[in-house]
């Protein structure tokens, strides 16, 4: 086949156009593949790379040089994506999505695989599915609402955690499209909710605390932290609220706050004190002591060595109790507590004043009790003894043609023993063994029969004034007693005025109730009579106050007092279920107060004045019992004297044994009061009343404490003779008794 | 009838992995009875052996008993495509 020159340069030509046409189709094919942002990997029948883009070089971060040639192996065919590792040149990993397809390679059949780099879209996958795990499984309550609409109900919710359905009861389903509203209740803050509102309104992120109620009804308390959540073109789109229960901490926060209301309103000092000394903590009450105390601050009431103190409950982790400090007149008990985790210590003080005071005044009524059993006992044997002196002297006396120079003396005898006598009566009133014969008096009035008397005491330079409060409750007491109680304070008072002053003696009527009692160890509850005595004397200091009831205490000068005034006072009053309190101070003045219960029974019968004029015998028989041989001997010498049979016994029983053999004779029973032995005065009294109950009676006493009771009244003269008495006395009042 | 040796190259614990482990086991257990072994080799633990097989991606599946040599990648879903790949099938 010939071609013309015209035809083969045609065909030449054309061939020219096709190559250009194949090779910019070509440039145009690899343009393409090596602009792909896909990887491009061609692998040959055996699994040789063949070809490799730029992008596949990329992924693999090794050159197209590399990986020519290299075992890659058969890339599945499967017409779906698969994910691969990729194993990086560098030793990195990065995840591919592989598409494989068949192709031809110079002619032969062949594999393309498309790899697209997903490395970023996987770890952003992760990360998501962390978020959801995390989400899911945190203890807090996750609550995501959309951010419209924002109406008065809030925006509704999108999502909730399973926290969320753990602490509400509710279920996911029941409450997405709500709005979180239906969580709160009649406690729920309203003011917090409408921050919220204004907050989400302003795209702004809060934090509140509120009240939030299960399905179930129950209250809790949240802690919510609300955040607007922007889009990627910075829109907000939702607000995602996490929210704590807090209710541990709430009830927690409300017991600290009861807690904390102790010590503030503890009446008592309570203070915290850092290792130096710093005062962190005080409490009202110790401000209020320190202030009563005179001082500015809480600290200054402290003990002076506290730091030292601190220091050493810090280190040894122990408490030290019951710190005594005397600050003006008041004692305050410190305790002191360390409290190691915080490195401080916990202060208490407790003014133990009062209780102090009382403890003295048990000590001192202790005292003056055992020493008035002491004075008491010495009296009653001075009194068998003084009866004895007495009596023998006066029956002596009595005697016909006696030397005139022995009556003298004879006198002496009898004067001295009175005044002895006199003395151990005194001791008798305060130990309350005097025999008391106790009246319905009228206080008042037993004052203005003194006070002729006191005014001659008193003398000129002393004003005297009386405050009567009138209409006073009468009292049950003995006359006698009650006026010298009265003597005995006026003359006090008048020595403590050397130089003048005044005295005040007041009546009134008193109600003591428990509150007085809890100051006043002596005091009982009950309406009292009141007699005050005042003086504007030289005052007493604390350490006399505390004696000046004991027996023989005296300020005085030796030979001015007998130092038994006021413990006679004491004695007396304590006898008629009363008590004495002393306020003084040196140089302005003391204060007695002398408290006597009211009397409201109704008034028994008066004693009646024995005469003491005369003194007439008989011829009666008279059964004498009494323990102590000398005053036996004496009673029997007088009133066989005066003519009257004597039937003597040594004891209660001894005088029973008589009465037995006697009865029929005895018209009087004289007997001791105390004796010793299992029958005693009263005893024997009430065995032979009933054998005879008008027998008649005289007691004799060297003392009564005891015997002052409902039963019997005793009439000195008449069914009493206290002792020592004169031989006189002894017949009258025989013959008194007889008579009546 | 020979024995097949066959080593699966993954790269740790991922979904991935997991997948081609079960695919290979349910492959083997259905086509070859006991007539295998199987060796899986986690590249991140055992780099060295992946540098040896010069392994680029996985999950590479290794016949490497009977000859002829194979090697697939691809997590081995599609059961027919692995039997090819091997050899198993036609």
């Amino acid at each position: 086949m010939n071609y013309s020159a015209e035809t083969i340069i045609e065909l030449h030509k054309l061939l020219e156009e096709r190559n250009q046409e194949l090779q910019t189709s070509e440039a145009r094919f690899r343009n393409i593949i090596n602009r792909n942002a896909d990887g491009i990997i061609v692998v040959d029948k055996n699994g040789i790379v063949q070809f490799i883009n730029p992008a596949a070089e990329n992924l693999f971060d090794r050159s197209a040089e590399e990986l020519r040639g290299e075992l890659f192996g058969f890339p599945l065919v499967t017409g779906e994506t698969t994910e691969l590792d990729i194993f990086r040149k560098g030793g990195e990993t990065a995840v591919a999505e592989m598409r494989t397809v068949v192709t031809e390679w110079e002619g032969e059949f062949a594999y393309l695989a498309m790899l697209r780099n997903i490395t970023e879209r996987k770890l952003a996958e992760q990360q998501l599915r962390l978020f959801e795990a995390s989400i899911a499984h945190l203890h807090e309550t996750v609550v995501i609402t959309q951010a419209t609409p924002l109406d008065e109900l809030g925006p509704r919710i999108a999502f909730v955690n399973t926290a969320f359905e753990h602490m509400t009861g509710y279920s996911r389903e029941e409450v997405i499209g709500k709005s979180p509203r239906f969580l709160q209740g009649p406690k729920t803050d309203l003011l917090a909710l409408e921050r919220i509102r204004q907050a989400q309104l302003a795209w702004q992120p809060i934090h509140e605390e509120l009240i939030n109620y299960t399905k179930e009804g129950k209250e809790y308390w949240v802690e919510l932290d609300i955040s607007p959540i922007n889009d990627e073109r910075g829109s907000a789109t939702y607000f995602v609220a996490i929210e704590r229960d807090i209710t541990e901490r709430k009830q927690a926060e409300e017991a600290i706050k009861k807690l904390a209301a102790f010590p503030r309103f503890n009446p008592n000092p309570v203070l915290e004190l850092e290792r130096d000394g710093t005062l962190t903590f005080y409490n009202a009450a110790a401000l209020q002591v320190a202030h009563a105390l005179g001082k500015q601050q809480p600290a200054a009431i402290l003990p002076p060595e506290v730091t030292h103190l601190i220091e050493e409950c810090l280190s040894t982790g122990d408490s030290r109790l019951g710190l005594e400090i005397t600050i003006g007149n008041r004692t305050l008990s410190w305790s002191f507590f360390p409290i190691m985790s915080s490195q401080v210590v916990h202060a208490y003080a407790f003014d133990i004043t009062e209780r102090l005071n009382l403890e003295a005044q048990f000590r001192q009524s202790q005292k003056m009790e055992s020493v008035g059993q002491l004075a008491g006992g010495v009296a009653h044997d001075f009194n068998n003894i003084l009866t004895t002196i007495q009596g023998y002297t006066d029956l002596i006396l009595l005697s016909d043609n006696l030397d005139t120079e022995l009556v003298e003396q004879l006198t002496q005898i009898s004067v001295a023993a009175e005044r002895a006598a006199n003395l151990t009566h005194q001791l008798l009133a305060f130990s309350r063994r005097q025999v008391m014969q106790p009246k319905q008096l009228d206080l008042n009035e037993v004052i203005s029969n003194v006070t002729k008397m006191l005014r001659r005491i008193l003398g000129e330079n002393i004003t005297l004034q009386f405050n009567y409060q009138p209409s006073l409750p009468r009292v049950r007491a003995d006359e006698g007693m009650v006026g010298q109680i009265i003597m005995s304070l006026a003359v006090n008072a008048r020595d403590a005025m050397a130089r003048g002053g005044q005295l005040v003696i007041s009546t009134s009527l008193m109600e003591i109730d428990d509150n007085y009692i809890q100051s006043h160890l002596e005091a009982l509850p009950g309406q009292y009579i009141c007699l005050s005595v005042s003086d504007t004397g030289c005052g007493m200091d604390t350490e006399t106050q505390l004696r000046i009831f004991e027996p023989f205490f005296t300020t005085k000068e030796v030979g001015k007092g007998t130092g038994l005034g006021l413990s006679t006072v004491y004695g007396i009053v304590k006898q008629h279920q009363g008590w004495v309190e002393v306020n003084s101070q040196v140089d302005v003045g003391s204060t007695f107060k002398v408290f006597l219960p009211s009397y409201t029974k109704p008034s028994s019968v008066q004693a009646r004045e024995s005469n003491r004029a005369e003194v007439i015998g008989g011829n009666e028989t008279i059964l004498v019992v009494e323990d102590e041989s000398s005053v036996r001997a004496l009673v029997r010498n007088i009133l066989q004297r005066y003519g009257y049979r004597v039937l003597e016994a040594a004891s209660g029983r001894e005088a029973l044994l008589a009465w037995e053999i006697h009865k029929n004779q005895i018209d009087l029973l004289l007997t001791d009061l105390v004796m010793p032995g299992d029958v005693g005065g009263l005893d024997l009294v009430e065995q032979l009343h009933q054998q005879q109950p008008d027998l008649k009676v005289i007691y004799t006493s060297g003392y009564s404490a005891e015997i002052v009771g409902e039963k019997i009244a005793f009439y000195e003269g008449l069914n009493l003779l206290s002792k020592p008495y004169t031989p006189t006395m002894l017949a009258q009042a025989v013959r008194a008794c007889l008579d009546r | 009838m020979n024995k097949y040796l066959l080593k699966l190259y993954i790269a740790g614990r991922s979904p991935r992995s997991e997948r081609a482990i079960a695919n290979l086991q349910r492959i083997c257990d259905e086509q070859l009875g006991d007539q295998y072994e199987m060796m899986i080799i986690d590249v991140l633990e055992r780099p060295e052996l992946a540098e040896n097989e010069k392994i680029l991606a996985t999950p590479t599946l290794i016949k490497q008993l009977p000859p002829p040599l194979r090697r697939i990648i691809g997590d081995l879903s599609d059961i027919e495509k692995v039997l090819i790949g091997l050899d198993l099938l036609p």
